[in-house]
């Protein structure tokens, strides 16, 4: 049986001045779904990610989340529908500790005490319990990529988006990862923008491919890395499949 | 593994009450109550500025601009209503009720940092041009004249509550003073202690996780704005009382250039270091102005390059980084379990590198 979906995109453009960033894109996203968009710079992954998290104002089209349109919602509104965001850079409260970043993130939408639940579970599943006291801007840059998952899992949301979780990671840090996505696969929705095609193979289900904001192949990982047009376009004419 | 919370009580009344009333009950003894009723006056301005900037991220250049509408509303109100305890509520209402809506009309137009500086030093001289300007007849609001450069002399002061024609002494308004200054400091505590406080400052660190989290920016950013304003504007009604005459001086960019000089040589990040850096300053400058050898804006000037490049955490940060800890405004316990806690005793070397305090 399909799974309902919990992301809906229909016709959606977004357009800076002359560019057309993304244009006319379709998409839906269903729970339990570990979805990739991959694609060279500038396909438009990234504007189209930022305009589902409400960063981006759509230029057109519509957008649903988990049933409510939030076509032109605030961010904070995008994300009290229930969408949790991890950006490609690290996007943490620098100053504060680790269990800061995440108490206030988990205090937005619960009391107190559900919220300093919360915090406990997260750092005991993130495994950042060594560094919970330390200010984020004293952390290495792996260990900041796991402090902004957990910051975006504060928010009990039921969609991820991730923008290049793996971005900097070792590869220990990288199967590590992978591990938990898994893991959160079964309690949510996820939508990974990510570079890295050895951990695309790793996590994904499914995939799409962007290329100069339109859609250029969907399907699973393995139908999609044999396409010809995607070898021409973003992997290489010799890519290995 | 439980979290433990900081016992609220004592980290929003302890410290004002243990380091603030043994000084504000010792001063008398160095200085006039007139002179010190200033201090304290002062130093509920700097409060305001240190609030919004410090824990907020909000740099406003008009914070001069709310000190003044809020002295200006209560004497044109005091002189309509005659009743100054009224007056004082209304004007500070009014003041917030003004802040709220400039406040929202900058955050919700998305101002970014830089022209929100700018905006408020707009705001506060464009209020000052208007006041010297209305020296004319027509410029009366019911009985009060506005009265142009000269202000406005020779209204009624505060009272006793149970007799009309009994006027404060230096030394009641002195305690006055003192007493609003102390609980608009354990207001402050109690706000940043306080789930809004904790966004407050996450919002200072970053704008867009906390909007990621669900939170309204604007909103929060407003109405801390708002609060920041009431408090300038309780400073400016004490003022007012304590000078016994309104000009547009108030309003003046020196003015607005002394609160941020005081936040930023006492410590920014604290609510106790724009106390000490008002009153350092203010004394500096009262003592200034005995001679005539150096001006006063010079050693100023000097004063904020220099706390600026050695003391970039001011007095404040000097004291609670080596040696007092615990005037620090924000609470240290609500997210630490008792293990870490016990550790934090031993090991500071964490929190120095934490700015909040």
């Amino acid at each position: 049986m399909t799974a309902e979906p919990v992301l809906s995109v229909e016709g959606l453009s977004v357009r800076f001045g002359g560019v057309l960033a993304v244009d006319s894109i379709n998409f839906t996203l269903r729970r339990h779904d570990l979805h990739c968009l991959i694609g060279p710079n500038g396909a438009g992954k990234s504007t189209f990610f930022k305009a589902i998290s409400g960063v981006v104002r759509p230029s057109s089209g519509r957008i649903w989340i988990n049933g409510q349109e939030s076509t032109r919602l605030p961010a904070h509104r995008v994300a009290r529908l229930g969408v949790g965001i991890k950006m490609q850079v690290p996007n943490l409260l620098e100053r504060l500790s680790v269990e800061e970043n995440l108490w206030v993130a988990a205090r937005c939408r619960h009391s107190a005490s559900k919220a300093d639940q919360i915090v406990e579970s997260l750092i005991d599943r993130i495994g950042i319990n060594k560094y919970r006291s330390s200010p984020v801007m004293d952390l290495a840059h792996g260990h900041r990529q796991h402090v902004e998952l957990a910051s975006a899992l504060a928010t009990e949301p039921s969609i991820l988006l991730l923008d290049e979780p793996a971005a900097g990671l070792s590869e220990t840090e990288v199967n590590e990862l992978s591990r938990l996505l898994q893991q959160l696969k079964k309690e949510m929705a996820l939508l990974v923008v990510e570079h890295n095609t050895r951990f695309v193979r790793m996590i994904a289900e499914s995939v799409t491919v962007f290329h100069k904001g339109r859609i250029l192949a969907t399907g699973s990982p393995v139908q999609v890395f044999q396409n010809e047009s995607v070898k021409n376009v973003y992997l290489g004419r010799d890519a290995v499949t | 593994m439980t979290i433990q919370r900081a016992n609220g009580v004592t980290h929003i009344l302890l410290v004002p009450l243990v380091c603030g009333v043994p000084v504000l009950l010792l001063a008398p003894l160095f200085a006039s109550t007139y002179t010190l009723s200033l201090f304290c006056i002062y130093a509920l301005l700097a409060v305001s500025l240190g609030l919004i900037w410090g824990f907020g991220g909000i740099l406003c250049f008009g914070q001069g601009a709310f000190f003044g509408i809020g002295a200006y509303s209560y004497v044109v109100l005091v002189i309509n209503l005659e009743l100054p305890w009224i007056s004082l509520l209304l004007a500070v209402g009014l003041t917030v009720a003004v802040t709220a809506c400039f406040g929202a009309a900058l955050f919700y137009g998305r101002l970014g940092d830089v022209y929100l500086a700018v905006v408020t030093l707009v705001f506060t001289l464009i209020l000052n041009r208007f006041l010297n300007s209305t020296a004319g007849p027509e410029y009366q609001l019911g009985s009060a004249r506005l009265g142009g450069f000269n202000g406005i002399p020779g209204f009624p002061t505060l009272h006793f509550p149970w007799s009309d024609t009994t006027f404060l002494s230096d030394t009641v308004f002195y305690i006055l003073s003192s007493a609003v200054l102390l609980a608009s400091w354990m207001f402050c505590r109690w706000i940043l202690k306080s789930h809004f406080g904790r966004v407050l400052v996450a919002v200072r660190e970053n704008e867009q996780r906390v909007e990621f989290a669900g939170y309204d920016v604007r909103l929060f950013k407003t109405v801390a704005f708002s609060i920041s304003g009431g408090l300038a504007a309780l400073a400016g009604v004490l003022y007012a009382n304590w000078a016994g005459i309104v000009t547009p001086a108030l309003f003046s960019l020196t003015q607005s250039a002394e609160i941020i000089i005081w936040t930023v040589v006492g410590g920014l990040g604290t609510l106790f270091g724009p106390m000490i850096g008002s009153a350092a300053l203010t004394a500096l400058k009262l003592g200034l102005g005995h001679q005539s050898l150096v001006d006063n804006f010079f050693v100023m000037g000097i004063l904020l390059v220099t706390a600026v490049l050695v003391f970039p955490r001011g007095i404040a940060g000097v004291f609670t980084a080596y040696r007092f800890p615990f005037l620090s405004s924000e609470p240290k316990g609500r997210w630490q379990t008792r293990s870490n806690r016990r550790r934090d005793i031993t090991d500071t070397g964490g929190k120095q590198k934490n700015a909040n305090f």
